[in-house]
């Protein structure tokens, strides 16, 4: 058993960042406010018109049908809150007391509760992969403990110190999926004396990218554009599947993770300021040595930072025209042009070029000889083509908006000229009712009548 | 003699097929429309001077200046001007920024007259009851704005982008 893992002490000010790659969280909490550790500080999602029916088929008890299908956001810690514009600030007051249990509901719920996403770092949140699963009635889940870049050793610490929370995480997420097969993926072998089918995947990085591990576990192919699900696979982080069990078994929401800071996996909170962090001076970047980005002064550890380490900057010179990247790139794609494209901001080019198939792996900066950012053009082509591809449903959207006004208008005044002549044709027959009959003929009563 | 007669009676048939289908598969002036509409940003705004995107759509096909769509900007005009192989034309004035629609509900009287001007029917409401502006469907063509008795409809920026990155 290795030595325990560090708990970095509560800093004085967390901070939740609302966006997410995942989506914009909005906050639920007035500014000013106290809140206490666990409290749901952000929501997410709950909107548009699949919700109601969402929230039927995950048989929820929530009333509010838009509730059952948001993410939470939970405060990690007590105290004041201050809203910023792009985060819920929070001046923590409290001690280091644990956040209340949360209410015991079915897995999938008691996820959602917890506000668990993806910890690998996609972040896509874990009640709605799950309720995809299920619905698919997957037959296998990989729990993927394959260290997801060089240089970072935070499953491994995770798996080690915690081995007993993640084999009891697998065990419940296999049988909320209805007894599905649980395989775990390692890159070295681990002595495990529990009963759970563990498979090693020695191999270059990176070996842990979802596709790439169905295809060397299972031998399956996801198609391109479809989630392993597809072919009856899921595929969870050790780290989520630890927050799972944590959530499972302890009723823990979602307050710390481990990240690697620097070279030392740490117990950190969620909204710890990677400005605080006890790292090396140099330029901190969000993320190991090869997919990491630079950090903003004001970033703080999000649910899906596995790491914060410092790095040395690099100079880039001019693309030589090597071609290394291309034969490093595992999904098989010429990052040369496409850096080209991205560069001159000809975002439709990248799109050709499939820069939406890219994992971010960061195969082709390693390989590059001039030190290109690759990996971050690519990353800013892919959110340009996101938000042209909104951009353009919103228009669809709007134009189907006033082609159905137009239409809707049409008809009313259609209506209203045949009822005016019905009127004409057919004028009331004031007779009956002697008291009208007498002014019957006036223009005024007539007029007011209408 | 016989090739010059034979290359020329082909020439008169394939030439008489040729002219049939055109006249039959006539390209529709909708079509251009249509693709020039799809350019546009659907903000239908009338900034324009015209009564939303698809009549600015067939304006533009009739021969109007590009330069009058705002919301799109100059990038927009450059699209249009590309599509129907034309010059563009002046650059347009002024670019919009993003925004949407937002009813101070405490100063609403509901008189329901907002509700007519909106051209994507994005605002909810009934007289004598408060407004609201769905912000999913606002496109924020400040349409909405002159009809209101009470001033109560500001135009806010729209919450950025959930997630970008910096320019390496």
């Amino acid at each position: 058993m290795a030595a325990p893992l560090r708990e970095l002490p509560l800093p004085g000010v967390l901070r939740h960042g609302l966006a997410t790659p995942a989506g914009r969280y909005l906050p639920t909490v007035p500014d000013d406010a106290r809140v206490c550790a666990g409290d749901v500080i952000a929501v997410r999602g709950a909107g548009g018109a699949a919700t109601p029916r969402l929230a039927k088929e995950c048989g929820t008890d929530s009333a509010v049908p838009g509730e059952a299908v948001a993410d939470l956001l939970r405060a990690a810690a007590s105290g004041r809150v201050e809203l910023a514009a792009d985060a819920v600030v929070l001046h923590v007051d409290g001690g280091d007391e644990p956040a209340p249990p949360l209410a015991p509901r079915g897995f999938v719920e008691r996820m959602r509760e917890a506000g668990i996403v993806g910890m690998g770092g996609a972040g896509y949140p874990a009640h709605l992969k799950l309720r995809d699963a299920m619905r698919r009635k997957v037959a296998t889940v990989i729990v993927n403990a394959v260290e997801c870049e060089p240089g970072v050793a935070v499953d491994r610490a995770l798996l080690e110190g915690h081995t007993e929370d993640v084999l009891r995480g697998t065990r419940a997420l296999a049988q909320a999926l209805g007894g599905a097969r649980a395989v775990l993926a390692l890159d070295a072998p681990l002595q495990l004396d529990a009963a759970v089918e563990a498979r090693v995947v020695p191999g270059p990085y990176p070996a842990g990218w979802e596709r790439e591990l169905v295809r060397r576990l299972l031998g399956l192919e996801v198609p391109t554009g479809a989630y392993p699900t597809a072919v009856g696979v899921v595929v969870f982080n050790v780290a989520t599947v630890f927050a799972m069990a944590r959530a499972w078994h302890r009723r823990e929401p979602l307050t710390r993770r481990l990240v690697a800071v620097g070279d030392e996996p740490c117990w950190t909170r969620i909204g710890h300021p990677v400005a605080e962090l006890p790292l090396a001076p140099g330029e901190k970047m969000i993320g190991g040595p090869v997919t990491g980005w630079p950090a903003a002064p004001d970033d703080a550890v999000a649910r899906t930072t596995r790491a914060v380490t410092v790095r040395s900057p690099a100079v880039p010179t001019p693309c030589i025209r090597c071609g290394w990247c291309a034969s490093a790139c595992p999904v098989g794609l010429l990052p040369q042009e496409l850096l080209r494209a991205a560069t001159n901001e000809r975002w439709a080019e990248t799109g050709r070029r499939r820069v939406d198939d890219c994992i971010e792996c960061g195969a082709c900066d390693m390989a590059c000889p001039s030190r290109l950012p690759l990996l971050a053009h690519f990353r800013r082509a892919k959110a340009e083509r996101h938000a042209a591809a909104r951009r353009e449903r919103e228009a669809l959207r709007a134009k189907a908006h006033v082609e159905q006004r137009r239409i809707r208008l049409e008809r009313r005044a259609a209506e209203t000229a045949a009822e005016r002549a019905e009127r004409l044709r057919n004028p009331r027959d004031w007779g009956a009712n002697p008291s009208l009959a007498a002014g019957r003929r006036t223009e005024s009563t007539r007029g007011q009548s209408r | 003699m016989i090739a010059a007669l034979c290359m020329g009676a082909l020439g008169l048939i394939l030439g008489a097929a040729l002219a049939g289908i055109r006249s039959r598969f006539r390209p529709r002036e909708a079509t251009v429309v249509d693709a020039v509409e799809a350019l546009l940003p659907q903000t239908q705004c009338a900034q324009c001077g015209y009564p939303g995107c698809r009549p600015y759509a067939e304006a533009i096909v009739a021969g109007a200046a590009l330069d009058a769509c705002a919301p799109g900007g100059q990038e927009t005009a450059t699209e249009i001007a590309t599509l129907l192989g034309r010059e563009a034309d002046a650059p347009v004035v002024a670019q919009a920024t993003v925004q949407t629609a937002l009813i101070d509900e405490a100063a609403c009287i509901g008189c329901a007259l907002c509700l007519d001007a909106c051209p994507v029917d994005a605002i909810v409401g009934a007289g004598k009851f408060v407004h609201t502006v769905i912000q999913s469907r606002c496109t924020g063509c400040e349409l909405c704005v002159p009809p209101c008795p009470v001033d109560c409809i500001a135009l806010v920026p729209r919450p950025p982008e959930a997630w970008t990155w910096p320019r390496p």
